[in-house]
Order: C-alpha cells, then structure tokens, then sequence
C-alpha cells in the first residue's frame, strides 16, 4: 500500500480502507434501536442543567440589579444633598463661600 | 453525500422543539459517522454501538443546549467522542473486575474470504498500535473529511498539533500494513 506525500490534502486510499473497517453492521436494526431509547426518553425526562437554569435567570436578575442600584445610589445622593443643604446650613455657607473665594482667586490670576 | 445545510437546519429545528422523528432522521444520517469514530476509539465493535446509542441519547437530552447557528455533525462527533472516551473508562473498570479479555472484533461471517479476515486483523492491530488521539486525528480528516482546524476544536488541541499526528498515525499505519515493506 503506497499513499501520497503528506502535503495537506486527503490520503483516499487509506481514508476508504479505514471507513470500510470502521463501518457498523446493520444500520436500520442501530437506528431501530436508537429510536426506541429515544421514544423512551419523553420531553419531560431532557435534562436542564444547574447552569442552564441560572443562565435563564441571570440576565434578567442583572438587569433588575442594575435598575434597584441606580434608584438607590439616586435616592441616598438626593438624601446626602438634602442633609447637606438643611441640617448643616454652616457647612453649607463655608463650601459656597469657599468656592466662590476659589473662583475669585482663580479668576484673579 | 453531502447533506442540504437547509433540510438538516430543519430537521435540527423539529428535533429541538421535541419531534422524535426528525431526530430519527438525523440519526439515519449521521449514525455512520457516529459509529466509526466511536469505534475508532473503542476499538471493539459491541462497545462502540453502545457508545454511539449514549451518545444519540444524550444528544437529544442536550439539543437544547445546542446552537442551531452552528453546524450540528461536529458538535454531534464531539458528543460521540466524549461517549466512547466514557465508555473505555467504564471498559477498563469493568476490565479490572472481570478478567477475560474480550475480542475485539466480531466473528467474521463465512461469506467473509481469508484475505478480507487477514486485512481486517491487520487493521485492527495497526489501529491498536496507534495512540488514541493519531487515531483519531487520522479518521476524522480521512474518512470523515474535517479540515484540521475542525479537528483541532474537536480534539482540544492546536492545529499544528493535527497535522503532525496526521501524518504520523498516515505512515505508521501504513508501515503496520505493509510489514514487509511491499505494497498491498
């Protein structure tokens, strides 16, 4: 048995011996046989992953997550100014008054 | 042949949506090649069909994993990889346990001639000869057609990988079927 060079291309001559060795016998009693295993396996019965389970949640759950964080961040930032502006009125004087002396100053130069 | 990528996508469809029957069809289509690489790999005709049988049946349970997108023979010769792979595993167990070694290939049929016997035997021990990923490397680009880059996604190693056991498992076959340096 002589092949050609190997230069990528496919070896037939081996290519059909080994398909004829590998060949399974009787294919319509196998695939009688395979579609018996498979009538027994109902819909009911396909399996679904952990992982399947929590991908179909995940982009929802993200979404959802995003959404609750952005309201939060929203609402403690609005809460934060609000405090900022009416419980520490001082505070608020000195920042105001500072940025304005900076933004003189600034200008100045 | 080669099959219509449209009638196959369809089948695939059906058999998603739970029709046993397309799913049958596509096993009529591709149970050879199921059954030649799990044999490839087991290397024991009994073996090999059940290997192939799990591998169909997990293949249904997964379908709904599987990207219609993609082509469905390689993510279907995967399958039966894994299937064979499993069931040499188990072959070994079992092989510790129980101490006879079974025969690798079945009795031939008397309508099969002496030569046909002796070139079965040759093949099946240059085959043994082989390690199992040059085997493989072997069949799927020979006798099942992929390109080495589909080998090399289905092996899980590199391409160039590929093309050196290709051309390794190609002599060293060769050499085993002509041992006496003739050609046959």
């Amino acid at each position: 048995m002589t092949g050609p060079a190997f230069r990528g291309e496919r070896d037939a001559e081996l290519g059909a011996v080994l398909r004829t060795h590998l060949e399974g016998a009787d294919p319509a009693g196998f695939a009688a046989r395979v579609r018996a295993r498979i009538a027994a396996t109902p819909l009911g019965q396909r399996e679904e992953s952990l992982w399947d389970v929590l991908a179909t949640w995940a982009r929802p759950g993200i979404a959802a997550g995003l959404l609750f964080a952005t309201l939060l961040g929203a609402v403690v930032a609005a809460r934060a100014a609000r405090n900022l502006n009416t419980d520490n009125p001082v505070l608020a004087e000195a920042t105001e008054r500072d940025v304005l002396v900076g933004v003189v100053l600034g200008s100045a130069r | 042949m080669r099959i219509s990528p449209v009638s196959e996508g369809e089948l695939v469809r059906q058999a998603r949506l739970g029709d046993p029957d397309a799913f049958g069809a596509l096993v009529e289509r591709h149970a050879p090649m199921v059954r030649r690489l799990t044999r490839a790999v087991l290397r024991h005709a009994a073996d090999a069909d059940d290997a192939a049988q799990d591998a169909f049946v997990s293949a249904w349970r997964s379908l709904g994993r599987f990207d219609p997108a993609q082509a469905f023979a390689p993510w279907l010769a995967r399958i039966a990889l894994n299937a064979a792979r499993d069931m040499g595993r188990r072959r070994r167990v079992r092989e510790t346990e129980a101490v006879p070694a079974t025969i690798s290939t079945p009795d031939p049929g008397p309508e099969e001639d002496a030569d046909r016997l002796l070139l079965r035997q040759r093949l099946d021990a240059a085959l043994a000869a082989l390690p199992e990923r040059q085997r493989l490397a072997v069949v799927l680009f020979d006798v099942e057609g992929y390109r080495h880059a589909e080998i090399a996604e289905l092996l899980d190693v590199p391409e160039g990988t590929v093309r050196s056991e290709v051309f390794h498992g190609r002599r060293r076959l060769r050499a085993e079927l002509t041992p006496s340096g003739g050609d046959t």
